[in-house]
């Protein structure tokens, strides 16, 4: 036998049939089929053989194909077509793909041979049957139909594939799938039902793929050959790892295992529906390793707490992520500070008015050797949010409502306590102040002790069960225009309450119009949010999407010292003060107006081109509004009698403009070898305009800043642009080595005039060895993946900071309001951004069919030109004030794992454990110049080389001893040491979270729970410092107390801003955070009510905590401002409570 | 060839397309508007001087008001009823608190007037008292600072309009600078204006503080009876920080503070009127409130007649060589003409040039340290509130050699538990990064 196959030839066929042959050229990018067969009588008789290569089908020789040469016996009589390719393929050890519906059913062949090759019996079998043959890969044929066109000719015109894309274990049609050609501009979208059509495939090998986030994507390659309708249907794996899950990079998507990196992804659609989350916050806090929310969004609703991902970096600058919706970045600021007038402990801000709800999923870029290419301020990370978008399909609703119960455990309060006894000094006097300091100077005779807590009394306590409530309703549908709309409302009543006694005592003052709303619930909450996008396709080389949302909140924020006097009072109830600290009562902050008003909008046009094959183009354009306004007014004697009332309004109207375009080609120079090139350029410039008023002593009856007698006013604007371009190379060898390097350019607003452009470049690889040519395939070990990546971004300077001011303002002089000015700011025109270089590597591996995965990550990185913020003599500038300079430098390294365990495994039931943690080492390296070591003070870490920044040092105290035998401890019978030691860190450096799912009855009822671990770090319990501080600590008191308690009670006595030492505690703390209980409706019972899907879930949030720590809870934190570097400490914030909610999702 | 080719041309245009990129990241596109920032170029005129002169005043008022307070913090004139006014306790914090000597508002005075002073010579020279009050702000910060501050104190001179070098002066050259500065006042005022009359009685001030009696007597003299200088309040822009503290209860006037204070309240004296407000915010002791304080525009007293007076009667005590009764004679002057005014049964001595009913002529107590308890006593009340206590009592110290257990409040605080500290003087702050400064090196008095 000899037969000779080539491209664009006719061959000999040695008494075995005719062949023919096909030569693909693409002139103009289009692929035509050209036929080279002139007796089309004897071309087609027998099959051709031709496999892909570089986009096109050619003809191969059957004899360099090794495995068509296999000799084979054969031994079929009068067997049918399809069993006897079956047979063959068997004994052949190949695998022989074809519709069945291509292969004539009637047909039966004979064919007996003790050595044939397998393409001579291939030959035979399919001699006169229309079917070609194609190599679709080592081991692997396709049959394929041919067609005759109305010449005669054998043509490949137009074939259509479609099909459905379900879930592989409970085959429900998968929505927002996208369906792909490979290497091919086609694709498409699955809609509701889970379908997609992809038309205009001319014949030939290709490779589809499905993808969806949270499955694992799915490849298959199918061999086309004429105009007809193929059916391929896509069952998708559910993946718990994400590896093989496809996020948003800047150069467009990419599958997860092409990166250097492993970024963080949360399905935030699966999340919201069976957990308790009750914000954006809560979804983030303990689900992804190495994101750190510092520490939870406490007990203050409306809260917004900080975020650091992989440690801090910066001294001076902010350490959260950016904050990115859809392409477009957004207001993550935070206000720390209500205009001079400090929240109750925790801060309000912008991060929570997202609503999770309308989320899809969250994509958490880590550091800079992943931000790179996001340039100036991306070091920090990036949270990528995609919100839900139009499906093809019906229109269907999603409806979900929510109840909840908010619950704060009173006997988590600590007890103050009073030292009662008679005084010495001859009077006799009962008093109250009979600590064990003044027992010891023979001051008075102690005769009992007391304690309480206003926390704790039901009279007195300012802690009630507080309410919430979400509802929303979502709706899509389309075709090639798909819309979604999301509304949602949400109500939060908090867990304060006007205590029954302030009730009391306030009613006289504020009247016959008695308490408002207000006053009754001092923090509230209500939300109201719209979404919307709508995308069109145009034509079939791209689309268009319009997105826009819109938020408006009010949050009542109660002022600090209302709840703060509750945990140093004098400890006993008392008809003045209740229990309460003298002058600080909850009705003091409760009775007068805070509230926060938020109004957002954004905007944006996102279009994606693909006018080529090897081109597409990105554009998003978009703004994002947000303002925020605060207001403060307390009426004359409302807080308290002689109170002259104050009036705050200050509203910050942030503006983000982005503008993103993107454009990436793609080659593929060899056939192995694919190159992706991306170019594109970005625009981001922040808009931050500030008006600001206030006024004290209001005139009665009035209510606007024009009645004080003490007014003051502010405006500042704030304006900062960051311009960058970028350009990627991208190449991936054989599919399983990917290889990266990039560099962005940046210049900013915020740079010194001496500095002018910023250059941040990034690398990385990314080696799926279990794809590699040489990996063994076995079963048991499904995927391992090496990976690296290296890369440096920035943080740039506050704006205006490099530029010498003058500080202007109303002053009064000769009689007369003039303007007065000051020497400001010096300036640093030398300011350039801070630089982070990060490198990292891990490995992913995945086991016994993804029943086992795990990945683990090392990373390290440093942040160089670090902004120290260098104390300026106030000699010289006349003020008190600092210089950003670039001289630090901080490190900061660790390691981040995941296992994900799937211990059961059956048709009906599941039980599944994910264990991922963090730990981060941290250390200032160095200061530069400005070396001098800051230990920090009481409430507020240090930084000093070496050791962590924002971490605490204290003067320890040591010999405690009972030098005289009275059972005290007194002044001189302990030694306070002078110079400072290093305590701890002030934020968590360790995090582990362990999250159980059971699935029970095919999913229809699943429970699950998720502990949250954080340690390593030091808390200062100043709350019981101030207790010991005014002697009304149980060490202050009670002699049975230990000495070295006593001592520490003894030396805060003496100097609070020094002897803070015995105060601080080991913060860490483990969390039951999540617990919930889903019960899926049976699709037969959903549809009695004319739904296709119901579901509700049971869930409770920060059910239980177990620490060492004595204050009332270890995230009872203190945290000022935006930037996550604490300071840590528990002065007069709430705990978080409970969360007890109830949650209907119906599906229609 | 075809396909390298093609990449070839495609790698072109995309390296041109970045350069494109490149550039415009450069360019102006990061330009932005600063609507809220002034350049100092922006003040290098008539106006800007005038305008400087203005903040000066603005940041010295405000400093001086500060002062007063946190100096009676530390002294024995006010009580803390806040909880959190460590200097009360007489405990400095270490680093910068509100509650802390107003190093930076009167440097931010300091500076600032003397930058207007070079500016308004340049740009706007008349009328020339405008240049003298701001040489004579310069110097009254730099008292200010000696009395108030531990020594030595990093001090910037003013070259060209603008802070420059900075020099290291011990609390004797500080003084000295302050009498630099008066001199340069008095250059471009004439002798009698209110200006000039200000800067004889800071100079009378700088040479007391240094033991110059002599040239305190000599430049205390000729200051007309009746006259007071204040810096400009309003009550917003500049306010009285001693009213609005007493008003939201968080200060008191002291009353025998730690032992040593002095009877503010319970000596019921007719130049310190008492108001009692109730309990504090957070300590539950009263609050007394100084009612020549009765607003946010109250002024804070920087010179007066009286001073003058105070100081030359503290010169002339016998042991400084003062002829017989004449520093009695002196204070007795200050408080009464001698004559009565009768009401019902009840008779007050009429006001001396004090302008203050009611007091009673003093006798000698005999002897020298029962003068200067005496001398010092009067400066107390008739200087209450004014920035001045801290000084004498430093004073009481250094030239009299009092022990400071005998002069500072002491023992079980009244504010709380613990003992008052050992601190008697404030450290300025903001000086860590000052070329040549490694921090103070006197703390004493």
């Amino acid at each position: 036998m000899n037969l000779h196959f080539g491209p664009c030839r006719r061959f000999a066929l040695g008494g075995m049939g005719a062949g023919i042959a096909f030569c693909f050229i693409a002139p103009t990018g289009r692929l035509v089929a050209q036929t080279t067969a002139p007796l089309m009588q004897l071309a087609d008789r027998g099959p051709a053989f031709y496999q892909a290569s570089g986009g096109r089908a050619v003809t191969v020789d059957v004899r360099a194909i090794t495995f068509l040469q296999a000799i084979l016996a054969v031994d079929l009589s009068d067997t049918p077509l399809a069993d006897a390719i079956d047979s063959i393929a068997s004994r052949a050890r190949v695998r022989i793909i074809y519709n069945s519906a291509d292969v004539p059913t009637g047909r039966r062949v004979t064919l007996s041979a003790s050595r044939i090759t397998l393409a001579a019996a291939l030959r035979v079998l399919l001699d006169d049957t229309a079917l070609d043959v194609h190599i679709a890969s080592e081991g692997t044929l396709s049959l394929t139909r041919r067609s005759v066109d109305s010449v005669g000719r054998t043509a490949h015109v137009v074939a259509v594939v479609q099909g459905v894309v379900t879930d592989a274990s409970t085959h429900a049609p998968l929505a927002q799938a996208v369906v792909r050609v490979e290497g091919k501009g086609q694709q498409s979208i699955t809609g509701q039902d889970g379908s997609y059509r992809i038309a205009g495939l001319t014949p030939g090998t290709y490779a589809l793929s499905a993808r969806r986030l949270g499955y694992t994507p799915l490849r298959r390659t199918i061999v086309l050959g004429s105009d007809s309708v193929y059916r391929l249907d896509l069952p998708l794996i559910a993946s718990p790892a994400m590896l093989d899950q496809v996020v948003t990079t800047v150069t467009g998507d990419r599958s997860v295992q092409e990166l250097g990196h492993m970024p963080g992804i949360i399905k935030v659609d699966s999340v919201v529906q069976t957990a308790p989350v009750t914000n954006l916050t809560d979804i983030i806090t303990a689900r992804v390793p190495g994101v750190q929310v510092n520490l939870s969004s406490g007990g203050l609703t409306g809260a917004s707490p900080p975020i650091t991902i992989r440690g801090e970096n910066s001294l001076s600058l902010s350490n959260e992520p950016l904050i990115y919706v859809d392409g477009i970045r957004q207001d993550n600021s935070t206000v720390g500070d209500f205009q001079g007038l400090s929240a109750i402990g925790e801060s309000s801000g912008r991060f929570n008015d997202i609503v999770p709800e309308d989320i899809e999923s969250i994509e958490i870029v880590k550091g800079p050797s992943a931000s790179a290419l996001y340039g100036t301020d991306a070091a920090n990370g990036i949270i990528a949010i995609r919100t839900k978008r139009g499906v093809a399909g019906a229109r269907r609703f999603s409806v979900f409502a929510e109840q909840g119960l908010l619950v704060l455990n009173k006997s988590e309060f600590p007890y103050s306590y009073t030292g009662w006894g008679r005084l010495l000094d001859g009077s006799n006097a009962t008093t109250d102040q009979c600590t064990l300091v003044a027992v010891a100077a023979r001051a008075c005779v102690q005769d009992s002790i007391t304690h309480f807590s206003p926390f704790r009394d039901p009279a007195t306590t300012p802690i009630t069960n507080g309410e919430r409530g979400d509802y929303g309703l979502q709706l899509s549908g389309g075709t090639d225009t798909r819309y979604f709309v999301s509304g949602t409302y949400q109500y939060e009543t908090g867990v304060l309450k006007l205590p029954t006694a302030d009730m009391r005592l306030y009613a006289p003052i504020v009247g016959a119009t008695g308490f408002g709303n207000d006053a009754l619930h001092p923090n509230a909450l209500s939300k109201y949010s719209v979404r919307d996008n709508v995308i069109t396709n145009v034509g079939s080389i791209g689309d268009v999407s319009l997105l826009g949302s819109y938020l408006s909140s009010d949050t009542r924020i109660p002022l600090s010292y209302g709840l703060a006097g509750g945990f140093w009072g004098p400890g006993y109830r008392d008809s003045v003060n209740d229990g309460w600290a003298y002058g600080a009562r909850p009705a003091e902050v409760f009775v007068p107006r805070h509230d926060e008003a938020v109004q957002r909008f954004d905007g944006s046009v996102n279009s994606n081109w693909h006018p080529t094959t090897w081109f597409s183009g990105r554009g998003i354009v978009g703004v994002e509004f947000s303002s925020n306004s605060l207001n403060a007014l307390g009426l004359p004697d409302e807080a308290a009698p002689g109170d002259p009332g104050y009036r705050v309004n200050a509203r910050t109207n942030t503006t983000m403009y982005t503008v993103d375009l993107g454009a990436s080609a793609e080659a593929t120079p060899l056939r192995f070898l694919k190159a992706r090139t991306s170019i594109g350029v970005q625009y981001n410039r922040t808009n931050e305009l500030y008006t600001g008023a206030g006024a004290n002593n209001l005139t009665a009856g009035c209510q606007t800043v024009a009645c004080g007698t003490f007014q003051n006013s502010a405006e500042s604007s704030v304006e900062s642009v960051v311009a960058g371009s970028y350009g990627e190379e991208a190449v991936s060898i054989g599919d399983w080595l990917f290889l990266t390097g990039a560099i962005r350019v940046d210049g900013a607003t915020a740079f010194g005039s001496e500095f002018a452009t910023a250059y941040y470049p990034k690398a990385s690889a990314s080696w799926v060895i279990s794809q590699a040519p040489f990996w063994p395939h076995q079963n048991f070990i499904s995927l391992v993946r090496l990976r690296s990546a290296w890369g440096e971004s920035g943080v740039q300077p506050p704006a205006a900071a490099g530029i010498a001011t003058i500080n202007a303002g109303p002053v009064y002089a000769d009689g007369a309001l003039t303007t007065g000015v000051t020497f400001g700011l010096p300036g640093n025109p030398a300011l350039k951004p801070e630089r982070q270089r990060e490198f990292e590597a891990g490995a992913d591996v995945s086991l016994a069919s993804s029943r086992i995965d795990f990945g683990f990550t090392y990373y390290s990185k440093r942040s160089s030109d670090a902004l120290v913020s260098v104390v300026l003599p106030v000699s010289q500038t006349g003020v008190s004030t600092a210089q950003l300079r670039n001289v630090g430098a901080i490190a900061n390294w660790g390691y981040e794992g995941n296992v994900s365990l799937q211990i059961i495994k059956s048709a009906s039931t599941s039980f599944s454990v994910n264990v991922n943690g963090s730990i981060n080492h941290n250390q200032l390296l160095t200061l530069g110049s400005y070396g001098a070591p800051n230990y920090g003070s009481y409430g507020t870490p240090g930084v000093v080389r070496g050791f962590p920044i924002f971490s605490w040092f204290s003067l320890p105290i040591s010999n405690v001893r009972d030098a005289n035998g009275n059972g005290i401890i007194e002044p001189g019978e302990f030694t306070q040491a002078t110079t400072y030691r290093y305590v701890g860190p002030s934020y968590p450096q360790s995090q582990f979270t362990t999250t159980p799912v059971l699935s029970v009855l095919k999913g229809t009822l699943s429970l699950s729970a998720s502990f949250d671990y954080r340690g390593a770090f030091v808390l200062e319990n100043q709350e019981l410092g101030e207790a010991c501080a005014l002697g009304h600590c149980l060490a202050a008191v009670d002699r049975r107390s230990s000495f070295a308690s006593q001592a520490s009670a003894v030396a805060i006595q003496g100097n609070q801003t020094l002897s803070y030492a015995g105060y601080f505690q080991d913060g860490s703390f483990t969390k039951l955070r999540e617990l919930a209980l889903t019960y899926r409706v049976p699709t037969s019972w959903a549809r009695v009510f004319k739904s296709r899907s119901a579901s509700v879930t049971l869930s409770a949030r920060n059910v239980a905590t177990w620490t060492r720590y004595t204050g009332a809870d270890p995230e009872e934190s203190s945290v000022l401002g935006n930037s996550s570097t604490g300071p840590f400490f528990d002065y007069g914030a709430l705990p978080p409570p409970q969360y007890w909610i109830l949650r209907f999702n119906l599906g229609m | 060839m075809q396909a390298a080719t093609h990449c070839a041309r495609r790698v072109k245009c995309l390296a041109m397309v970045s350069t494109v990129c490149g550039v415009v990241a450069c360019s102006e596109l990061t330009n932005v508007p600063t609507p809220d920032i002034i350049s100092p170029n922006d003040i290098t005129n008539a106006v800007g001087a005038n305008q400087q002169r203005a903040g000066a005043i603005a940041a010295f008022a405000n400093g001086l008001a500060m002062q007063a307070l946190m100096t009676g913090m530390l002294g024995d004139e006010f009580a803390d009823r806040s909880g959190t006014i460590a200097a009360d306790q007489r405990r400095v914090p270490l680093q910068q608190t509100y509650f802390d000597f107003p190093y930076d508002r009167l440097t931010s005075a300091r500076i600032n007037a003397l930058a207007a002073a070079s500016k308004l010579e340049l740009y706007s020279p008349t009328p020339s008292w405008h240049i003298a009050e701001m040489f004579a702000y310069a110097g009254y910060v730099d008292i200010m600072d000696a009395e108030g501050l531990c020594s030595p104190l990093p001090l910037a001179d003013v070259v060209n309009g603008s802070p420059s070098a900075v020099r290291i002066l011990s609390r004797s050259e500080l003084l000295k600078s302050a009498l630099v500065d008066f001199d340069s006042a008095t250059a471009h005022v004439a002798q009698g204006d209110s200006i000039a009359t200000l800067v004889s009685v800071g100079r009378a001030r700088a040479l007391l503080d240094s033991g110059d009696w002599s040239g305190a007597v000599g430049a205390s003299q000729g200051v007309p009876s009746g006259y007071a200088y204040t810096p400009p309040y309003d009550g917003v822009h500049q306010f009285n920080v001693i009213f609005s503290n007493v008003s939201a209860l968080d200060v008191s006037v002291s009353n025998l503070e730690g032992g040593n204070g002095l009877d503010f309240v319970s000596a019921q004296d007719p130049r310190l009127l008492i108001a009692n407000l109730g309990l504090g915010a957070i300590v539950p002791e009263s609050v007394y409130a100084p009612t020549k304080y009765s607003s946010l525009a109250s002024p804070v007293v920087l010179a007066s007649a009286i001073e003058a007076s105070l100081i030359r009667a503290e010169v002339l005590l016998p042991q400084h060589g003062g002829p017989g009764s004449a520093w009695l004679d002196t204070l007795n002057a200050l408080r009464t003409d001698g004559t009565f005014s009768v009401s019902g049964v009840d008779t007050t001595y009429n006001p001396g040039s004090g302008n203050v009913a009611g007091l009673r002529l003093l006798s000698d107590p005999g002897s020298d340290s029962g003068r200067v308890t005496l001398l010092f006593r009067e400066r107390a009340f008739w200087l209450f509130g004014y920035g001045e206590r801290l000084g004498d009592m430093r004073r009481l110290v250094r030239q009299y050699s009092r022990p400071i257990e005998s002069v500072y409040p002491h023992g079980p605080y009244e504010g709380g538990p613990g003992t008052y500290g050992s601190d008697v003087v404030f450290r300025p702050f903001g000086e860590q990064g000052t070329a040549g400064y490694s921090g103070c090196t006197n703390t004493g008095p």
